[in-house]
């Protein structure tokens, strides 16, 4: 099946919301997924896609954020074994070219990693960030 | 074996005392603090850590790289397929074993090497759509993750049965008769084998044909 190139984004949280909105300002369709509707109603303004209020876990809530279609998948609750599923879901059962992963526990990382899943721990990426030019 | 049971449930609980009374060496790892507590006070010389099977660090807990066998039944899908995979991969778990949540999301446990999937929505909801047609069934066992069902059905005056031969009933491929139970005899009967009112049957097929073997033997009370 042709692939639209659009990007479906699971969690609304605040790093979920501010991908988003930076998506959506490049120009990219996004689909936004959250099991709650107050954080679809929180994402920023400048946020100009679509939102799917459902359980990401759940096969029917991840058709309808038309996954079948999507060529990237961020997968970006605050839960490494919610991102996890939605991944390999959307690589195993959907087809989605571009899976990656937010994920906070190393070894759980290289897990992810074995499977073919491209992963960013904002934990590593943070204390990185944070010892830079920390010399003494 | 040595096994790792995944879970604070009261189905875990009755897991582990399974297991127990066939010897296994088994290890829970509970969630949480208070389901820990309780199989405690339940469970004789067990070994039980609150922890959560998602978690490395826990595993490492419990020796996971030593286990055979992890038995997942966390609170969620997620967790999980989770579970079984750090388990599997991480910690070189031979076999793992999950209780799914949603029957939808047993195709993904099993694409993932899962060894053994097991959704309760679906064996029960598959044995409501046999028991719905049939009278006559008086046991069901569902064996080999699902794939075999055996059942016990009796043969009423009106089945169409009756009167004829195993061979001449023509079973689909895939289902035998395994036994006859008539009056007090049992007998492991060949083709040639005879029906009669009221036998009881054992009939043993994969689950696909089931429904259809039935069929040929109880009148379809639907």
């Amino acid at each position: 099946m042709k692939k639209r190139s659009c990007t479906v984004i699971v969690g609304a949280g605040r790093l979920g919301g501010t991908l988003a909105g930076r998506l959506s300002q490049r120009g990219l369709d996004v689909i936004v997924v959250d099991r709650s509707e107050a954080a679809l109603a929180a994402l920023p303004a400048e946020f100009s896609g679509i939102r799917v209020r459902g359980n990401a876990t759940e096969m029917q809530t991840l058709r309808r954020a038309k996954l079948d279609e999507a060529h990237r998948l961020l997968a970006v609750t605050d839960r490494d074994d919610l991102n996890l599923f939605v991944a390999l879901a959307a690589r195993h059962l959907f087809g989605v070219p571009n899976v990656r992963v937010r994920v906070s526990d190393s070894v759980r990382q290289s897990l992810f990693e074995g499977l073919e899943i491209d992963t960013v721990n904002p934990n590593v990426l943070a204390a990185d960030e944070f010892a830079t030019g920390v010399e003494s | 074996m040595r096994v790792i049971v995944a879970g604070g449930s009261d189905i875990a609980f009755h897991v582990v005392r399974r297991l127990q009374m066939r010897r296994h060496d088994v290890v829970i790892l509970a969630g949480r603090r208070e389901d820990a507590e309780r199989a405690a006070t339940r469970l004789d010389k067990t070994l039980i850590i609150v922890g959560s099977a998602t978690d490395p660090a826990a595993l490492e807990d419990v020796e996971a790289r030593r286990a055979d066998l992890l038995v997942a039944l966390c609170g969620s899908d997620p967790e999980s397929l989770l579970a079984c995979l750090l388990s599997a991969r991480f910690f070189g778990v031979p076999r793992t074993v999950a209780l799914v949540q949603d029957p939808d999301n047993s195709e993904l446990f099993k694409l993932l090497g899962v060894s053994s999937v097991v959704s309760s929505a679906e064996v029960l909801g598959g044995i409501v759509e046999e028991q719905s047609g049939f009278e006559g069934i008086a046991n069901q066992i569902s064996l080999a993750g699902g794939r075999v069902a055996v059942v016990e059905v009796q043969l009423g005056r009106e089945s169409p049965a009756v009167g004829r031969t195993l061979e001449q009933l023509r079973l689909p491929p895939g289902a035998l008769v395994a036994a006859i139970l008539r009056e007090d005899a049992v007998i492991v009967p060949r083709g040639g084998a005879a029906l009669a009112a009221n036998d009881r049957l054992l009939v043993v097929s994969e689950s696909s044909v089931s429904a259809a073997a039935l069929r040929l033997l109880v009148d379809d009370a639907s």
